[in-house]
């Protein structure tokens, strides 16, 4: 007896994991993410759905290996009984058939059994928004009423179109007019789409986490809103003041940018019959929901007019809801049927697309009681050729160098130019960062910029340039890194300095400082003083600059107190080298300081050099040395000369005759 | 002409009274700068933080510019809002940096000072929570005005800034 090694596991371990096969999923609500360069409307995705077992067919195992047809090597299957407890293993027969197809089945091999009366797989090729109707939506859309909304306009147009053409399941369904007798026909269309104009909500994308008991609403009205509005920022009533929410952008304070942008998405839908038991709630729901409704509007009739002609009618109606073929044919189809969401697809707009679920794997899940259904996807999105990819890049490769033409063309070639020719330019972006260990509560620093000889301010391209300054006038705050107070500016300061060529062994120019205070009087007190050369390397520059004042003596101190005195230098300069100072060596003995505070400065220091002329050989435009012979100019000016010369002597002559 | 890349982030804030702070910034260059790509302002969002003393933002700047001078170098000016918990924004801070010309990669930290107002308006802000802001937000980047003003000192930004140089040595412009 050949035994299979899950023949004594039980149904669920089957749905579970029955070949131990990674790719076989049963949820359906897992994401995944693709991204694609390519169209959204070039996407294309086959459908496979199968039902591998149903009330006479529970035998899962075996279905699985029909359905997979990978097996043909004719061996007889061992067939796996569930419900039965009286197995009967040896024969190799599936007990779970009815016992006329036992009978038949006796006779015949297994491989006979894989012609069983299950239907034949179901195949369809979607596309990108593609609309197929379901059969519910055929008789939906065939009448649409006096005033359709625009999307039932569009259905409607779209059906009509299709309903042209006589062969179609659409037109069959048609005529039959009727979902019971039709049966046959909605076999054909299981599968069937909702593109992103329908505006579909499927419950389990919305809440997948909520768990719920099976007859319960999953969640109230208020939330469901609330959810339906987060996940599209639209919704899919149809009321007037609904439309009129559709047009205005919701007030939501905190948009998230990014991963929720607009998307476009369509849903794959399953069309089901239901079990029996569902068939029956479902029934009595809609009759409930009917009855509701006519009483509402017998109520409100009566509160107008107390009329009871048309009361009669009503009442009329509600009798004949007892018996229940007052049903429309879309109530039919909702009875009858279940719509269940396979897949849907997510179009963003940065090219993102996302499945629930993916593509490539097999998912399996139950309708009803008996009926499990096997569902897959296969991308079969036209791929591209080696050829066509090539011919892309180099498309690419030619946008992108028309892009940089044109930039190179916004960009140009020319650059601000030196005034004098083979200068040096001198640019320096400063800022006073901060000051510390200054004994008073708020200060202001003066700063000035000393320029030697051989410089001046570039005063063609930068005019108005402030060599001196004063910053505001600030506190300290504590700073606790570095466990000390600190007064903060960020005071910025611009140099446009010319030379007439780079030499550091000239005098560069000086930075100086000075820090003051303003008393309750708002007298100026002077705290320090400091300097700082400009180093004649370009490049970023973070410097600290020690400060000092002049030690005031008894009297000074005492005027200082009352009258607020302060002791000032004459001449700034006179921290660095004093100007005009040339002596061997500088002294400084006999003046007495004490030591003040630091200050913070940030410099950012660039040179320009403006011999480039010569040495960037593209410039054509030399405007300096076009004739570069020198003894050429010099001959013409001999010659000039001595023609002036001439003439004075020429008149001299005539007025003395 | 000359172009810059100056890629980077904001990445927070520190040494301000409290925390619940967001950042709206922008880049201001000269005349001859031309903004070839990338956007020049921007707003962080608004940083709760755990650790009060360190607000994170890690806001991305990516910008890419040209120029035909190097006068007018791009600085970045800050204007930092703190919001309390009835959701008013309240200015807490001005400041500016210099991008540095030096390529390569920098981290620095930009100091922040707000005006200070008379008593009778800190009396209103103390009730209002609204704090008085300067009419023209050049003075945040120009020293020229500046002495005018009593400020008080506020805390840091720390920036991380990346600079790209092109072609500015053709030019006859060295960096560093």
């Amino acid at each position: 007896m050949e035994l299979n090694y899950n023949s004594l596991s039980s149904i669920s371990s089957l749905l579970q994991n029955p070949f131990e096969d990674p790719s076989l999923q049963t949820s359906l609500n897992r994401t995944t993410y693709y991204r694609s360069f390519d169209s959204i409307e070039n996407l294309k995705i086959k459908a496979h759905l199968v039902k591998i077992a149903d009330i006479n067919h529970r035998n899962i195992f075996r279905n699985i290996r029909d359905v997979s047809n990978n097996v043909t090597d004719g061996l007889p299957y061992k067939e796996v009984t569930i419900d039965e407890t009286n197995k009967e293993n040896d024969n190799n027969l599936n007990k779970s058939f009815s016992s006329l197809k036992l009978e038949k089945s006796k006779s015949k091999s297994n491989i006979s059994m894989a012609t069983s009366p299950l239907p034949s797989a179901y195949e369809v090729v979607i596309g990108w928004q593609e609309k197929i109707f379901s059969p519910t939506e055929v008789f939906k859309y065939a009448d649409v009423g006096t005033y359709p909304t625009t999307i039932e306009r569009k259905h409607h147009i779209q059906l009509e179109n299709i309903l042209s053409d006589s062969k179609s399941i659409e037109a069959q369904l048609i005529r039959k007019n009727k979902i019971e007798s039709s049966r046959n026909i909605i076999k054909k269309r299981q599968l069937f789409t909702y593109v992103d104009a329908d505006n579909h909500i499927d419950q389990d994308m919305l809440y997948p986490l909520i768990e719920n008991m099976t007859n319960e609403e999953p969640v109230t009205k208020l939330a469901k809103r609330k959810l339906t509005i987060r996940d599209k920022k639209r919704h899919t009533s149809t009321n007037y003041e609904d439309e009129a929410d559709r047009l205005i952008f919701p007030g939501v304070h905190n948009e998230q940018p990014g991963f929720y942008s607009s998307f476009r998405e369509m849903h794959i839908m399953g069309y089901f019959e239901r079990g029996e038991k569902d068939k029956e709630e479902k029934m009595y729901e809609i009759l409930a929901r009917k009855k509701a409704s006519l009483r509402k509007k017998r109520e409100n009739k009566l509160d107008k007019d107390d009329n009871n002609e048309e009361d009669e009618e009503t009442q009329d109606l509600l009798m004949s809801l007892e018996d229940n073929n007052i049903l429309t044919n879309v109530e039919e189809a909702e009875v009858n049927y279940v719509e269940k969401r396979l897949c849907t697809i997510r179009a963003y707009e940065n090219g993102w697309i996302s499945m629930t679920p993916a593509y490539n794997q097999k998912y399996r899940f139950t309708i009803g009681d008996y009926d499990v259904y096997e569902f897959s996807l296969e991308n079969c999105s036209s791929q591209l050729t080696s050829q066509e990819e090539h011919k892309e890049w180099d498309l690419f490769e030619t946008v992108d160098k028309k892009r940089l033409e044109i930039r190179n063309y916004i960009v140009g070639k020319d650059f601000q130019e030196i005034p004098e020719m083979l200068g040096f330019r001198l640019m320096i972006f400063g800022e006073i960062v901060s000051a510390r260990k200054f004994d008073e509560s708020s200060i202001y620093i003066q700063y000035s910029l000393e320029l030697p000889k051989y410089w001046k301010t570039n005063d063609t391209h930068s005019p108005k340039q402030m060599l001196f300054g004063n910053t505001q006038f600030t506190d300290f705050i504590y700073d606790p890194p570095t466990d000390d107070y600190e007064a903060r500016f960020a005071f910025p300061f611009e140099f446009d300095l010319l030379s007439a060529h780079y030499d550091p062994y000239i005098k560069w120019p000086v930075l100086y400082f000075h820090v003051c205070t303003k008393d309750k009087w708002c007298r100026n007190v002077t705290l320090g003083y400091g300097f700082y050369n400009i180093p004649w390397m370009p490049g970023h520059y973070d410097e600290t600059i020690n400060t000092w004042r002049a030690y005031p003596s008894i009297s000074e101190r005492m005027g200082q107190y009352f009258v607020g005195k302060t002791l000032t230098l004459e001449d700034i300069t006179y921290i660095n080298f004093p100007k005009g100072f040339n002596k061997k060596y500088l002294n400084k003995y006999g003046f007495q300081t004490e030591t003040s505070g630091s200050i913070r400065i940030r410099l950012n220091i660039a040179h320009q050099i403006g011999s480039f002329h010569l040495i960037n050989p593209n410039k054509n435009d030399n405007g300096f040395l076009k004739n570069n012979n020198l003894k050429e100019i010099l001959d013409a000016l001999l010659r000039a000369r001595k023609r002036v010369d001439f003439l004075r002597q020429q008149q001299q002559n005539k007025k003395d005759n | 002409m000359a172009e810059v890349h100056i890629i980077g982030q904001l990445t927070g804030a520190s040494g301000f009274p409290s925390a619940n702070l967001s950042c709206k910034w922008s880049i201001v260059a000269g005349e001859e700068w031309t903004l070839l790509e990338g956007s020049i302002k921007g707003h962080t969002q608004v940083d709760l933080p755990v650790d009060a003393r360190f607000s994170v933002w890690s806001h991305p700047i990516d910008v890419h510019y040209s120029t035909k001078s190097i006068k007018g170098w791009p600085k970045i000016q800050f204007q930092i809002f703190h919001q309390d918990r009835f959701g008013r924004n309240e200015l807490y801070g001005y400041g500016f940096i210099h991008v540095p010309t030096t390529p390569g990669m920098h981290e620095l930290e930009c100091m922040t000072w707000k005006p200070l107002s008379s008593n009778s308006n800190k009396l209103w802000e103390f009730f209002l929570g609204a704090s008085s802001q300067l009419r023209d937000t050049d003075v945040i980047h120009n020293g020229a005005d500046r002495f005018r003003l009593v400020t008080a000192t506020m805390g840091k930004v720390h920036l991380e800034l990346g600079i790209i140089l092109r072609n500015f040595s053709n030019y006859g412009i060295s960096m560093s």
